[in-house]
């Protein structure tokens, strides 16, 4: 089994939205649907509050979570949404009707429906980069190195993110952004700052099995967020 | 969430429609009011095909219509099938009906209460539910369907037979419309309990989360508040009250009518209000069901 998902590190996310600009060029969204979108959670106070700089905060980016028991899935009357071999939920676009039946099934608010194609959209965690060994635009774009893709069956720390390849071969005369890019990864594993399983955290679960992750450390996961 | 108007109709028309149809099937195996059955078989052909307008008109891609046939696990392909299964238990009715002039073979009428009732239950497991929602949940969503259109079939035929058969001082199936009308007060009002408890006790609860998300792409939002998410609360509470109001004085209006015989004047403000106690029931449903937050809870 296969199940492809995204992990983000929340404490390297530094909120500038690169994956929803990312996405959205990478993907032709439509002005006024994204994709790909991020919270701003808090500023809350902090459990031991005394001065009104005792606050935290932390960014949270949405989109789609690739669910186990996909809602949107069970409710599309035409088979349109479907849950793939490789774990993600994809919308065959010759199929849809446009019924917008999976917009209000979603517990998160990621689907849009495209105004001029009149078919449901979403996070598609761009296949058709995936499909020829790249990585999804947001995770390849992100500034703040937060975000990891890979196969969630493997765990979690070898979900990969881009790396910048500097040992190149200067004597060689292919300078190719290509040549540098090709098997430029770094993992999670190797990246990140150490994490507890108790710092890896799902969007709110009602039995659909978000498959997207999170990871917060030393603050406090706010759960019930509205996605709408 | 804002209201899915095109689905709240075609609910409250389907709901309508199918407790009609079951209604005047009732009467035919009761063989009570002959001279209604007509009018009350057009009312609830309109009203089915009006429900099924309601579903093309929240769908994009007319042309692929039929493709909402094809996935069987679907609630949304299921109401689709029990409403074909209806609207032809209905020709099979009419049909039977000019053969035997009038008198209709108890077997078609069963089968049409049947139908009708399959359709109820599918029109409640698809338009007021998000599939996340837990197993009570959707039972209560169920229930509440069912509620509503035991008030709104019988309501509607008394109004037919009370319009049609003027002559005719009796009520033509007894006290069924107010005892529709009050089941359907109860039902609305214990789903509405339900959304509010089942929600407080996951969202409001937890104390965490909701009024801390704030969406730059749209820096003009209000951040969702605990209160918008439940039907007693926030911008939904008067819609709520109204909902519940609007069920109970449906219950006495059919009530008063079923003590004084017929009077189509109380049995009309009887039906106006019931349906727009479900219609309201709906509307709150869609606008406390913002996504995402206490999931759980839906
Ligand atoms: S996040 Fe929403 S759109 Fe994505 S698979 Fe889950 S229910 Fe479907
Ligand atoms: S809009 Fe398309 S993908 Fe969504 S439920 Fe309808 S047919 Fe399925």
């Amino acid at each position: 089994m296969t199940q492809y998902a995204i992990v983000t590190d929340l404490n390297r996310c530094v909120g500038c939205m690169g994956c929803t600009v990312a996405c959205k060029v990478a993907n032709g969204v439509e002005v006024g649907s994204y994709w790909e979108k991020l919270l701003r959670i808090g500023p809350t106070r902090k459990p031991n509050y005394v001065h009104t700089n005792d606050v935290e905060m932390y960014y949270l980016p949405i989109h789609c979570q690739h669910c186990l028991n996909a809602p949107c899935v069970s409710v599309c009357p035409t088979g349109a949404s479907k849950k793939m071999d490789d774990g993600t939920v994809q919308i065959d676009k010759e199929q849809c009707i446009g019924c917008q039946a999976c917009v209000p099934a979603c517990p998160y608010g990621v689907r849009y429906l495209n105004e001029t194609t009149n078919v449901v959209e979403k996070c598609t965690l761009c296949e058709q980069l995936v499909e020829q060994g790249g990585l999804p635009q947001c995770v390849e774009q992100c500034g703040g190195r937060a975000r990891f893709f890979g196969d969630l069956d493997k765990g979690i720390e070898t979900f990969e993110a881009p790396a910048i390849q500097y040992d190149m071969d200067r004597e060689s005369a292919d300078h190719s952004y290509e040549s540098q890019q090709q098997g430029c990864r770094v993992t999670l594993g190797e990246l990140a700052e150490p994490y507890a399983d108790s710092d890896v955290y799902t969007l709110d679960d009602a039995g659909n099995g978000p498959a997207v992750r999170y990871i917060l450390r030393n603050r406090e996961w706010k759960d019930g967020v509205s996605f709408a | 969430m804002i209201a899915q108007w095109p689905l709240v109709i075609a609910s409250v028309c389907l709901a309508w429609g199918a407790g009609l149809f079951a209604s005047l099937c009732a009467a035919s195996l009761a063989g009570r009011a002959p001279r209604a059955r007509i009018g009350a078989w057009v009312v609830a052909v309109i009203l089915l095909l009006a429900g099924a307008l309601g579903f093309m008109l929240r769908t994009s891609h007319w042309d692929r219509l039929f493709n909402s046939f094809a996935h069987l696990a679907s609630p949304i392909t299921q109401e689709l099938i029990c409403l074909v299964i209806v609207i032809a238990l209905a020709l099979v009715y009419l049909v039977a009906y000019r053969r035997s002039e009038g008198e209709v073979p108890a077997p078609v009428s069963a089968a049409g209460i049947a139908g009708a009732a399959l359709l109820v239950v599918t029109v409640g497991r698809s338009a007021i539910v998000p599939a996340t929602t837990p197993a009570l949940g959707q039972v209560m969503a169920v229930v509440a369907a069912c509620g509503a259109a035991f008030a709104l079939g019988p309501m509607s035929f008394e109004l037919v037979a009370g319009i049609t058969d003027r002559q005719s001082r009796k009520t033509a199936l007894g006290a069924f419309s107010a005892i529709g009308g009050g089941v359907g007060a109860l039902t609305t009002a214990g789903y509405l309990a339900y959304l509010q408890a089942a929600r407080s006790a996951a969202v409001v609860g937890t104390g965490r989360g909701v009024e801390f998300g704030v969406d730059p792409t749209r820096p003009q939002a209000s951040i969702a508040t605990k209160a918008s998410l439940l039907p007693f609360g926030g911008e939904c509470l008067p819609l709520a009250i109204a909902a519940i109001g609007c069920a109970v004085l449906a219950f006495a209006f059919a009530l008063a009518a079923c003590r004084k015989g017929v009077r189509p004047a109380l049995v009309a403000m009887a039906l106006v209000l019931a349906v727009v106690s479900f219609t309201l029931l709906l509307v709150v449903f869609f606008m406390t069901g913002t996504a995402g937050a206490g999931a759980a809870a839906f």
